[in-house]
This record gives structure tokens, C-alpha cells and sequence, in this order.
């Protein structure tokens, strides 16, 4: 079943979806709930979720190579070093 | 160069090996097409218990290669020292609003020295739409803070400093600054023990050209008297003074804020001696009646 035509115009998703999005508290489960819901209401969804962010570790956690080092407390990407010598060694 | 910014720490381990990362271009993608949405961004120091490693940082900086992480950014607070090497990838040209209101002190202890030295130019550079800027303190020098000039929509400036160190301030640059709206300088009050010359600047016409409001606290009523007196021909619209002492100069700060009897809208004096408030006499507000717009 298609939805009715005006949920079907982003510019009016972005200002139902606006309500979720207050000065001080953004209802993010809400608007978490309906980005899953279908394709359409994506963009607007997320474009009003991540408009205000409160911790920059948040961006980095959805690069999946990014893991939690718990003891340290940091999210550290595994790298792996090679000594300058043994690249050049070939 | 970001790199340089960013990481002190692990500059050895760089030098003697190469590495490599398995972050893939996708989830590269996938991260920008969510900072693009970012309007504002707010860290402080409560809000998250995990930082990253400054390799994260040294990766997003590689990946972006001078093209601002967060496209979109219009506000930016930042609260948390740990932070502020990456300033470099915050700024953003839609940026319209920069505070940090980390203590002095720590903001520049964690400031590499490339960066310290060039605070403003950076923001300048790449934040150049900015009209709200909110430094925690005096920039290193003199000279660092000629790059204002180049912020054309420069608004609001407040900056938290010091009686002792007021001088670090130079009030000639930031009045060349011609679109400034509204000053607010913070001071900290200096000790009892501590006496401080106030400043004796002769201010240069033109300057201070779009000046309307001004905001003073902290520092003592000698201090504030002698900025009031600099800034005679400027037509101030707003002015707030905020004291923390208990001998105030009522009637002196009052005659020298009537000296804006013609354009004087709002003045707000507040003085406080150990949380107790202090109420003036009658007699001490007496010039401002020549304040009709008020």
C-alpha cells in the first residue's frame, strides 16, 4: 500500500518530523523508530536526529573498525604498523 | 599538517613505522553522510565517558584532507579539553557560533603550540562567517589576534580574562574590527595583593564602529572606570557591569555610563560582596537620569 501523497514530499516529512526536535531535548527513539521505518521517511528522520550532537565519539562509533578499548575507556581503530624497514626491505 | 595538530603524543611511534587502517571508503561515506546533517555540536565534559584515541583522529583527518568534517555545523561548544586538538576538523565555513568555555589554563595547556599560535588565523580562515566567537582567554600574543579582521560578520565577542593579564588583550585590534556589535570581557578578579595598573589606551578614531553593548565583570571599579572613559565617542546602547567587591565607586561608574545619556537604552550594575548583593543610595544613580532613552 503506497503511503498518502503529502508523506510522499521530504519538505513536509522534515517539518512533521520537526516536532521531534525541541531547543533542549530531541525525542531520539522516536525519530530513531521512524528512519527504520520505511525508505522515505529516512532522510528527513535522520537529517533531524543528528542535527544537534553532544559527543563526537558518537560519529566515529558508526565506522564498524572502530572498537571500545573498555580499559582505557577510548574508541581506538586497530592499526597495524609495519616497520619502516621491513616495507622497504622487498 | 592537521596531523602535526592533532597528535603530540605518539609522534615517535609515527616516525619509525608506517601503518595501515581497515576502515573502508564506505564507512567513510557512511560517517559523512551523517556529520552533513550535524547543525550543532555541544561536548562537554559530563556528556560522554569515551573519548578516541588521537589514531581516530589522525585517520578522519587523512580521510578528509583539509575539507571541514562536519559540512553543515553551525554551532559549536566546546567543554572538554580532550577536544580541542581537533578544532582543525570541526571548523566548518557555515559556522556561525564558536564558544569554549574551557578554563584557561587547561584550553591552551592542551593546545598544541602550531595551533596556539594560530588560533585565529584558523578560525579565520576556515570559519570566516562566524558572529559569535567566545575565547576562554587572551590569545598568546599581540599579533595573534590581528586575523580578527578578517571575521567581516563578527558580532558578539567575549573574552575571559584577567586584570593581570588585560594588557594581553589589545582593545586597539578589536576595535579595528568594524562589524563588532557586543563585547563582554570577563574578568578575573586579581588579589587583593596584586595591584594592577589599569589600562591607558588612547583608542584611535575610527574604531569600535558598530559598538552597542558592552559587558563588564569582575574586575575592580578602578578598572572598569578607566574602559568606560576609553570608550566616550562610542554611542553604547547597552551596558552591563557586574562587581564582585564591597568598596564601589557608585557615583564615579554612574556619571561615566551617563556620559551615553543620548543613546543609553539599558544598564544593568550589579555588585556583589560574598554572594550578598549590594544596593546602591539614591544619590549614587543620580546621573542616570540624564538617561532618557533608557
Amino acid at each position: 500500500m503506497s503511503p498518502h501523497p503529502a508523506l510522499q514530499v521530504p519538505e513536509i516529512l522534515s517539518i512533521i518530523f520537526g516536532n521531534f526536535y525541541q531547543e533542549n531535548f530531541t525525542e531520539e527513539q522516536s525519530l530513531a523508530s521512524l528512519a527504520r521505518s520505511c525508505k522515505l521517511f529516512f532522510e528527513p528522520a535522520v537529517s533531524i536526529l543528528w542535527r544537534r550532537l553532544d559527543s563526537l565519539p558518537s560519529l566515529f562509533k558508526v565506522i564498524p573498525s572502530f572498537e571500545l578499548d573498555v580499559a582505557r575507556e577510548v574508541y581506538v581503530c586497530p592499526i597495524h604498523f609495519t616497520s619502516r624497514l621491513d616495507s622497504h626491505s622487498i | 599538517m592537521f596531523v602535526l595538530f592533532i597528535l603530540q603524543v605518539d609522534l615517535t611511534l609515527i616516525q619509525f613505522k608506517d601503518f595501515h587502517d581497515d576502515v573502508e571508503p564506505a564507512h567513510w561515506l557512511r560517517l559523512e553522510s551523517y556529520a552533513a546533517a550535524i547543525r550543532e555540536l555541544q561536548v562537554t565534559s559530563c556528556e560522554d565517558p569515551f573519548g578516541f584515541d588521537a589514531f581516530v583522529l589522525v585517520l578522519a583527518a587523512r580521510h578528509f584532507q583539509g575539507r571541514p568534517m562536519l559540512p553543515s555545523l553551525v554551532t559549536l561548544t566546546l567543554d572538554h579539553p580532550d577536544l580541542i586538538p581537533t578544532l582543525p576538523l570541526l571548523l566548518s565555513p557555515t559556522l556561525r557560533t564558536i564558544s569554549f568555555c574551557v578554563d584557561e589554563d587547561i584550553f591552551y595547556g592542551r593546545m598544541p603550540s602550531p595551533l596556539r599560535n594560530g588560533f585565529m588565523k584558523i578560525i579565520s580562515e576556515q570559519a570566516p562567517s562566524i558572529k559569535k566567537l567566545v575565547l576562554p582567554g587572551p590569545l598568546s600574543n599581540r599579533k595573534s589576534y590581528n586575523p580578527i579582521l578578517n571575521l567581516r560578520n563578527l558580532h558578539t565577542l567575549i573574552i575571559s580574562t584577567s586584570e593581570t593579564l588585560s594588557g594581553n588583550v589589545p582593545l586597539d585590534i578589536i576595535a579595528s574590527c568594524g562589524s563588532l556589535v557586543e563585547l563582554k570581557m570577563n574578568f578575573e578578579s586579581a588579589s587583593d595583593a596584586v595591584s594592577v595598573t589599569p589600562p591607558n589606551l588612547k583608542l584611535q578614531l575610527p574604531c569600535f564602529q558598530s559598538l552597542r553593548s558592552l559587558g563588564l565583570t569582575g574586575a575592580s571599579g578602578l578598572f572598569i572606570n578607566s574602559i568606560l572613559t576609553m570608550l566616550t565617542f562610542i554611542p553604547i546602547e547597552s551596558v552591563f557591569i557586574g562587581l564582585d567587591c564591597s568598596d564601589v565607586q557608585w557615583r564615579t561608574i554612574t556619571t561615566n555610563v551617563a556620559q551615553w545619556a543620548n543613546t543609553l537604552q539599558r544598564f544593568e550594575f550589579t555588585v556583589r560582596s560574598q554572594l550578598t548583593v549590594i544596593m546602591p543610595q539614591y544619590s549614587d544613580i543620580q546621573p542616570l537620569l540624564s538617561c532618557h532613552q533608557m
